[in-house]
């Protein structure tokens, strides 16, 4: 199987104040095409630093990141910025949708980013929201919906320039757990039409929706669980939590 | 609890220091522009008064050979001082020597119409020292401690300028008694002058009816300082009305500012404010806070911002005084100080009390939410428009976000609009002397040089002008007096126009020029004044004669506020064209550039007999005059817009620096979201734009025309159309340069960063 996402040796060091803080410290990581990974840990153990170092948000201060087969942790700003637009989809615990732009504004920015008409562009996102079963929200601002809508316009936002891989820091952090149960469905559905995802949980439930599990600690990669098909939920979580403790 | 909140206060000061800074800066700029704008007001507001009170004006000024000595002494009269004898002297000067009236005083200044030195020193007493008056200084170019040579028919006598000085009465200098005596050979011809201040300053309009009924006008001549105020009032009102027009813009865009800068900086903690309350404030104590707050930066930027105003205000109020010819006020004055300190510090409480009160008044909860929200969530047209012209997407985020506060955007366009308000009545301006100078007919001067010959015989002057014919293309005779209307009121100045007045004829607006006698042109202030029209009879009684003319024309006529008339001579008898005034001849050259090479010939040929004005050289040097404040005025207001639009963008990025990085993640590239804050920063100018050229153009007309309801309508010229297309380049150059720093923070946003403390 190809791997679409590879890190070697990743390293992420913070300075504070001239004291520094290694939040990775050497994670050696293999993704591949269609694969859907969680990763797990808790606080401050660098999860979310490796998301970003992922996605190009942030630069390794060692290592190395392949994306698609192409080494990428050396891109500048700009090119990581072109890079994320085809290959890279977003998804945040907070939605971060544009307050004043419109949910369909919102949706088709990468859109049309990325050079796709604005024909186009308005096509993929009825598709999208009606898929989400949002389309109705289309004009309204993000302000005026339920979170758990707002994570869905966040979704078809990643999902509109149909990336290589998808990368979810807590998607569902900030949702009722109705919500989370949707949104975490939505995913699922992407990843059975072959989405890649890396999602980045400390719920050992959220986390058991993955193919694989990996645990971090430390800025380290701890441990690694693979999943088998078959999907009790309520005995996923408690092999996580087994293995969190 | 007052110490907590100063605590509270000071900490969050210190935890944002460059917004601090920001904010510190813009309340110095305002402060330095509200000390230079009250000042500027001051400088400019009722010329009269000011000069009047700082001479200790005189309110009646008799002038004669009669018995001025009973006149001090006469009922009414409060205090009297002179009479002093007044000489009128020839001083060389190129290019054309002028008259100089000169009073002869004491070593110490006259109590009443004390002159007050705006440069040098009083006389010493010393026998070859004058103090000029400020207005032929400046229009002859004389300065301090020059030496004026004095024409006398005999000899020639050597002046010092050892002052310039500013007097409420009419024009004239200043030399020691016996630096007068000295100067004619025979006797003085101008008389003495009696400077009088009555037991009621409103009678002396009586004062002076009853002169001139009980002594002949050759004998003794009075007027009042209604005529001082009129004459002065006549020469400023134009440029009392700009400078006074220009503060008023400054003072507002300091409002703009203020209200911008922390208005918005209020609605920007929204989310502190709520976490505040969470932690215990009440209402009151917020508003308390953010006053508290913004008060310790007012105080001390409002200190050294007026400092800067009042250290830069000889910049706008030397060339003020120079044009009203009043005397250089201080910058450092009580009422500028007081604005420029307590003003800013009064409109920073207003403007954060305000807003902190309403959001203290906010939910715990809905503050912290709508701090995240505190943007427009309304659909904006301008960003459909932009989408619709298919404009990068970029581009279109730029558009949008340029109104994502809308008050914010609404006031930074109105203080940029009232800036480029400013800049194209500056232009208007520029444009309508532009017109003025090239087509002398619009100052009823349809002529490039005015020869009064003074002594020298008509035969000399036939030839000496003759002697200039192959310049000349026409030369026509004015003599002026002035005349009454039978049953009326009205004073009229009539002028007797005799050769070449056809070949270039006045600026006639209705009707036609006079082509023979019996006509007449007039002025608008005339046929207003008299409720007459073109077509019309005028009866005229002049130099003791009756004229019964038809008016056939309304010219432009910028003097004596359009109470003018012209005709033929042939209208009048030759023995009442005698009582005319001196005959003076106007010249019409081939082309304009000779003018000073003529005016030059002239005044060498005649030995300095004849006096020659360049008819440009008047209105250029008030162009030039008044250029250094309309420019000054025109560049604070840019610097003022400057640091707005920088302000409302350094504001919307901080509010929004999530937005930008989530920009960035979905694939905008630094230079995209370059591209995104300077297209909004331009579309906010360029609204501004067209809303300044919007309003400035009507305001610039109606200015004109309330200042000189005579001739403004006729005079007044808008800008040069590519003047004003080049204002959208101008625009986008100085948008750009006020968005390169904020614009260059959003871009150097680290996404990783921003969304790291969700």
């Amino acid at each position: 199987m190809e791997h679409v996402l590879v890190t070697t040796g990743l390293e992420r060091t913070y300075e504070t104040d001239g004291i520094a803080v290694a939040a990775l410290r050497g994670v050696d990581l293999a993704v591949a095409e269609g694969e859907f990974v969680s990763v797990m840990g808790p606080s401050g153990c660098g999860k979310s630093t490796l998301l970003h170092l992922l996605g190009g948000l942030d630069r390794p201060t060692a290592g190395e990141v392949h994306l698609g087969g192409r080494r990428v942790d050396q891109l500048s700003e700009a090119a990581w910025a072109q890079l994320r637009r085809r290959q890279v989809g977003f998804v945040f615990q907070f939605f971060n949708l544009i307050a004043n732009l419109t949910i369909a504004d919102n949706v088709e920015l990468p859109g049309l980013l990325a050079g796709l008409s604005p024909r186009e562009a308005r096509s993929r996102r009825r598709e999208l929201l009606d898929d989400l079963g949002i389309a109705q929200l289309a004009g309204s601002v993000p302000s005026r919906v339920s979170g758990g809508q707002q994570q869905r316009v966040a979704i078809a936002r990643a999902l509109i320039n149909r990336p290589a891989v998808l990368l979810a820091d807590e998607p569902t952090g900030n949702l009722d757990s109705q919500s989370a149960r949707e949104v975490l469905g939505l995913m699922r559905r992407h990843h059975e039409h072959g989405q890649t995802i890396v999602l980045v949980t400390h719920d050992a439930r959220v986390a058991s929706a993955a193919d694989r599990v990996i645990h971090m600690r430390d800025g380290l990669i701890s441990e690694e669980t693979l999943l088998s098909g078959d999907r009790d939920p309520g005995a996923l979580a408690s092999q996580m939590l087994r293995l969190e403790v | 609890m007052a110490r907590l909140l100063v605590r509270t206060a000071l900490a969050n000061l210190r935890s944002r220091p460059l917004q601090t800074s920001l904010v510190a800066l813009i309340l110095a700029a305002a402060s330095a522009t509200l000390a230079l704008s009250v000042s500027l007001r001051a400088g400019a507001a009722d010329p009269y008064e000011k000069i009047a009170r700082a001479t200790n004006a005189a309110d009646v000024h008799v002038v004669g050979r009669g018995n001025l000595a009973a006149l001090a002494r006469a009922p009414g009269v409060k205090a009297a001082e002179g009479p002093f004898r007044l000489v009128g002297v020839r001083v060389r000067s190129r290019p054309s020597n002028f008259n100089v009236a000169l009073e002869g005083v004491g070593a110490r200044p006259p109590r009443i119409d004390r002159p007050k030195l705006t440069d040098g020193r009083w006389l010493s007493g010393a026998v070859g020292e004058v103090v000029l008056d400020r207005r032929t200084a400046r229009d002859r170019g004389v300065h301090v401690g020059q030496r004026l040579t004095i024409l006398l028919p005999d000899r020639r006598a050597t002046l010092t300028v050892v002052g310039i000085a500013v007097s409420a009465g009419q024009d004239r200098s200043w030399a020691s008694e016996g630096t007068v005596a000295a100067l004619p050979s025979g006797d003085d011809p101008l008389g003495r002058v009696l400077e009088l201040q009555l037991a009621d300053r409103n009678a002396s309009g009586a004062f002076v009816d009853d002169v001139r009924r009980r002594y002949p006008p050759d004998q003794l001549n009075a007027y009042d300082w209604v005529d001082d105020r009129q004459e002065v009032t006549d020469r400023t009102a134009t440029s009392s009305v700009v400078l006074g027009s220009a503060s008023l813009a400054a003072l507002l865009a300091v409002g703009f500012i203020i209200a911008n800068a922390i208005g918005g900086r209020i609605l920007a903690s929204r989310r502190d404010i709520g976490l505040l309350k969470a932690a215990g404030f009440t209402p009151g104590g917020v508003t308390a806070l953010f006053v508290v707050e913004n008060l310790v930066v007012a105080g001390a930027a409002s200190i050294v911002g007026t400092a800067v105003g009042i250290a830069l205000s000889p910049l706008l109020l030397e060339p003020t005084a120079s044009l009203l010819g009043t005397g250089t006020p201080s910058g450092l004055r009580a009422v500028t100080v007081a604005a420029g300190v307590l003003g800013v510090i009064a409109v920073v409480c207003l403007f954060t009390a305000l807003p902190a009160w309403r959001a203290g008044r906010l939910g715990v909860l809905e503050a912290i939410a709508l701090g995240r929200t505190s943007v427009s969530t309304k659909p904006s047209r301008a960003a459909r428009a932009a989408a619709a012209l298919h404009f990068p997407p970029a581009v279109v985020l730029g558009v949008k976000d340029a109104f994502a506060s809308r008050s914010r955007a609404a006031m930074t366009i109105a203080s940029l609009a009232l800036t480029m308000g400013t800049v194209i009545m500056a232009l208007g301006t520029e444009a309508t002397y532009r017109r003025v100078i090239q087509d002398s007919s619009l100052r009823a001067k349809p002529y490039e040089l005015l020869v009064g010959t003074n002594e020298v015989s008509p035969a000399r002057t036939r030839a000496l002008l003759a002697a200039q014919s192959a310049k000349v293309s026409g030369t026509a005779t004015v003599a002026g007096t002035t005349a009454s209307v039978p049953a009326s009121p009205v004073d009229v100045w009539a002028r007797a126009v005799g050769g070449d007045y056809q070949r270039r004829p006045y600026a006639v607006r209705d009707g036609r020029m006079i082509t023979g006698p019996g006509e007449a042109i007039v002025g608008r202030g005339l046929l207003d004044a008299l409720h007459l029209r073109v077509g019309d009879r005028l009866p005229l009684e002049a130099a003791g004669t009756r004229l019964d003319l038809r008016i056939v024309g309304r010219y432009v006529e910028p003097d004596n506020d359009g109470r003018t008339a012209i005709f033929d001579r042939r209208s009048v008898p030759a023995a009442a064209l005698a009582r005319f005034g001196p005959v003076q001849y106007e010249l019409q050259l081939r082309d304009r550039s000779d003018a000073h090479a003529v005016q030059a010939a002239l005044v060498r040929t005649s030995a300095g007999q004849f006096d020659v004005e360049a008819t440009e050289d008047g209105v250029r040097q008030e162009r030039s005059d008044l250029r250094p404040v309309l420019y000054g005025t025109d560049a604070l207001l840019l610097a003022i817009g400057l640091v707005n639009l920088l302000t409302t963008l350094l504001l919307g990025i901080r509010e929004r620096v999530r937005d930008f990085a989530i920009f960035k993640v979905v694939g905008l590239t630094p230079r995209q979201v370059l591209a995104s804050v300077t297209s909004g920063g331009t579309l906010l100018s360029s609204v501004a734009v067209v809303g300044g050229i919007a309003i400035g153009l009507p305001v610039f007309h109606a200015l004109v025309t309330v200042t000189n309801p005579s001739d403004g309508p006729d005079l007044v010229t808008s800008p040069t159309w590519w003047w004003v297309v080049l204002m959208f380049p101008g625009a986008l150059l100085f948008t750009t340069l006020a968005s390169l720093l904020p614009a260059r923070r959003a871009a150097a946003i680290k996404p990783a960063e921003a969304l790291r403390y969700e």
